[in-house]
């Protein structure tokens, strides 16, 4: 299997008729995934590399059903297309936009909450399951299907690690590029605990970095996991988080520096990779086991 | 010479822009938020002016972007304008954490009751809005925080509702505030609230609240840093001519709309993606040699912007002797390989660089970006663990 999306996922594209979105359509299309509909509002009627495009998701849902959707289009109209979606009921929200206001990232994430969906991002890649499926723009050269979950917030870090992986030998069920924003739809935790729950995943790769507290909170259900956690934390070599303002150093209780990030993972029982070899070399062992 | 801090900020926070303290206040003007009356100005002759509309007696704030003013003598009573103009005369001449001081805040004078602590702020982790609130202001924040926790005060809005009439008087109540004193302080922190969001700030704090003798409430400092993501919806410019601390390079970065930070040593280095970079960086230590610099196009760079990269860091080495090899990397995704390596193509066109380029190029169609890369002289590595080892070596 894999973690929320698999070869049967029908897909939503919003912003297939821009030029970025055109691309990303038929190299998805292009990688079997199943897109049913696109929208896009004042182009309904139209059609892009064979996919019917609609105005509405309520216009699009009259005719077809959709389990996720992929959000391109520009950082001012994401909010709007991912509120539509969300309020339309589809559960899996990928925003791949970059540069979205943190404040509309607050906005995204706290609608998902309410009605339950799932967003990935926003600013992030989106998800693959290699063999399967891809919903973003996950270069198709760097994933293969394996036995290892890999949930990053850098987009192109992870597609180097993987690529690495992948010429180990070591392929991914899933790849999840969570989102580089402040804000993010859902945090290391629950991409943790969908590895946990999934049957396929054998050991769990995670990349983080400086800034923020999500790897050090990820540490409790960390502890409970039956399997093996590797992972990279890039930005190592910057000291320790500069206090932005006294709420900033209060609020994060000097959390967000790599160096802290590593000690909390490595406390909690996760193989900590000093370079990007290291993850290959460390997950091969866990794998062995 | 800018530290890694600044990259710290730059990659934790994205991009942001911290804001003077005349701008904050005017922005909380705006916002009908009430800011004491005053004036910026910026010679002795101005801030005599301002001082004599005021009645006279006045404060005088230097304007920085860092914090500590008070304790190094940046903000002085002044009884009239005649001291107001020597007093800012003073400061004009001052400089702290590496910045001039350019301009003064002449501001009316308080009749403090009480001051109090409020600010706002983005919370990473449960996406909700923080308040902190503390009955003690114009203090240290985090040693109150540090030493009796209970008397900081911490709520999550949820930000589909705002924060509410009842929620904020709530906040008033637990940091001990009663009667007529709670309900101005719930209503001032509506406002401050609404600003907080309608301003697109990651961070607004007011420290001190000041609570006059009349009994009105009045933000007698404020810290803004507000969200770059948001500029294409807000008025005010989110590009100042140079940034106090920065270097012309990372000024130049913030014009071409990369992040670009200096940093003292001999690999200059490029990538498109954050943490991509970030990995670069631990790389290029692991190998021995130190960072010249931090450079994200953001993942999806055009063929302008990978072209405007590069020269920034051919600059660098140019400008820095230290510099002895340049290390670049592509993951190509969002970009083609036309624009990412193109771009490159047309900078090296129009200048040669100093040191050698060593680059990695993986992703969608990563052989034609290669090609064009290795057409141009340029040393490409299958991995990015050779590439980072021929840059160090170098």
């Amino acid at each position: 299997m894999s973690i929320l999306v698999d070869k049967n996922t029908r897909v939503l594209v919003q912003g297939a008729t821009g030029r970025f979105g055109q691309i990303q359509t038929k190299l998805m299309l292009d990688y079997g995934t199943k897109i049913v509909a696109g929208v896009t509002p004042g182009r309904g009627g139209q059609e892009v590399l064979g996919v019917p495009i609609f105005d509405t998701v309520v216009e699009a849902q009259a005719d077809h059903k959709f389990d996720a959707t992929v959000i391109y289009v520009p950082a001012p109209f994401a909010l709007e297309a991912a509120e539509e979606a969300i309020d339309g009921g589809i559960p899996l929200v990928v925003v791949v936009t970059e540069g979205v206001p943190v404040h509309d990232g607050m906005r995204i994430r706290a609608l998902a909450n309410r009605k339950g969906a799932w967003v990935i991002g926003p600013n992030c890649p989106g998800i693959i399951t290699p063999g399967q499926t891809s919903l973003g723009m996950y270069p198709p050269s760097c994933a293969a299907p394996g036995p290892v979950g890999v949930a990053s917030r850098s987009g192109t870090l992870c597609f180097e690690v993987t690529k690495l992986l992948g010429e180990s030998g070591i392929g991914q069920t899933s790849c999840v590029g969570i989102g580089g924003d402040p804000v993010i739809g859902r945090n290391f935790e629950e991409y943790l605990k969908l590895f946990e729950q999934d049957p396929e995943t054998r050991a769990v790769v995670m990349i983080g970095e400086l800034g923020g507290n999500q790897e050090e909170q990820s540490t409790c259900f960390i502890k409970e996991m039956s399997k093996p956690v590797i992972a990279f934390i890039s930005g190592k070599t910057a000291p320790a988080e500069k206090r932005m303002g006294h709420a900033g150093a209060i609020a994060s209780q000097g959390m967000g520096a790599a160096v802290d990030k590593v000690k909390a993972l490595e406390v909690a029982g996760v193989r900590m990779a000093e370079t990007l070899s290291d993850i290959v070399r460390l997950t091969a062992e866990a794998l062995k086991r | 010479m800018a530290g890694v801090t600044p990259l710290l900020i730059l990659c934790s926070w994205g991009s942001k822009m911290r804001l003077y303290e005349f701008e904050g206040k005017q922005l909380l003007r705006e916002n009908g938020v009430p800011v004491p009356r005053g004036q910026v100005a910026a010679d002795p002759e101005e801030c005599a002016i301002a001082a004599a509309s005021l009645g006279g007696a006045a404060v005088v704030k230097a304007q920085l972007l860092v914090g500590g003013r008070g304790k190094a003598g940046l903000v002085k009573l002044v009884a009239d304008r005649w001291e107001a103009a020597a007093v800012s005369a003073e400061m004009l001449k001052a400089s702290l954490g590496g910045q001039k001081v350019e301009r003064v805040l002449v501001e009316e004078r308080l009749e403090i009751a009480r001051e109090l602590y409020i600010s706002f702020s983005v919370d990473r982790l449960s996406g909700c809005a923080l308040i902190l609130a503390c009955a003690e202001g114009g203090v240290e924040i985090e040693e109150v925080a540090k030493t009796r926790p209970d008397a900081v005060a911490r709520f999550h809005v949820d930000v589909l509702e705002g924060l509410r009439a009842h929620e904020a008087m709530q906040l008033a109540k637990q940091i001990g505030l009663k009667g007529d004193d709670a309900s101005s302080f719930a209503r001032f922190i509506q406002k401050l609230y609404r600003a907080f969001c309608q301003m697109d700030a990651h961070l607004l704090e007011v420290n001190p609240l000041v609570v006059t003798l009349a009994g009105e409430m009045i933000a007698a400092d404020a810290k803004v840093i507000l969200d770059d993501d948001a500029a294409f919806r807000q008025p005010i410019a989110r590009v100042r001519p140079l940034e106090p601390g920065q270097t012309e390079l990372e000024k130049e970065g913030r014009e071409k709309k990369v992040s670009y930070v200096d940093l003292d040593g001999n690999v200059a280095i490029m990538g498109n993606g954050a943490g991509l970079v970030l990995c670069l960086l631990d790389m290029v230590r692991h190998f021995g040699a130190t960072p010249a610099n931090f450079l994200d196009t953001g993942g999806g760079a055009s063929r302008a912007k990978a072209k405007d990269a590069i020269s920034l860091v051919m600059k660098k080495a140019e400008q820095d002797n230290r510099v002895k090899s340049i290390l670049l990397a592509f993951s190509l995704s969002i970009s083609l390989p036309e624009d990412a390596a193109g771009g490159v193509l047309d900078a090296l066109a129009e200048r040669k660089p100093r040191v050698p380029i060593f680059a990695v190029v993986h992703g969608t169609r990563s052989e034609l970006g290669e090609e064009m890369l290795r057409s141009a002289g340029v040393s490409v590595f299958p991995s990015i663990q050779e590439a980072t080892r021929a840059a160090a070596m170098a």
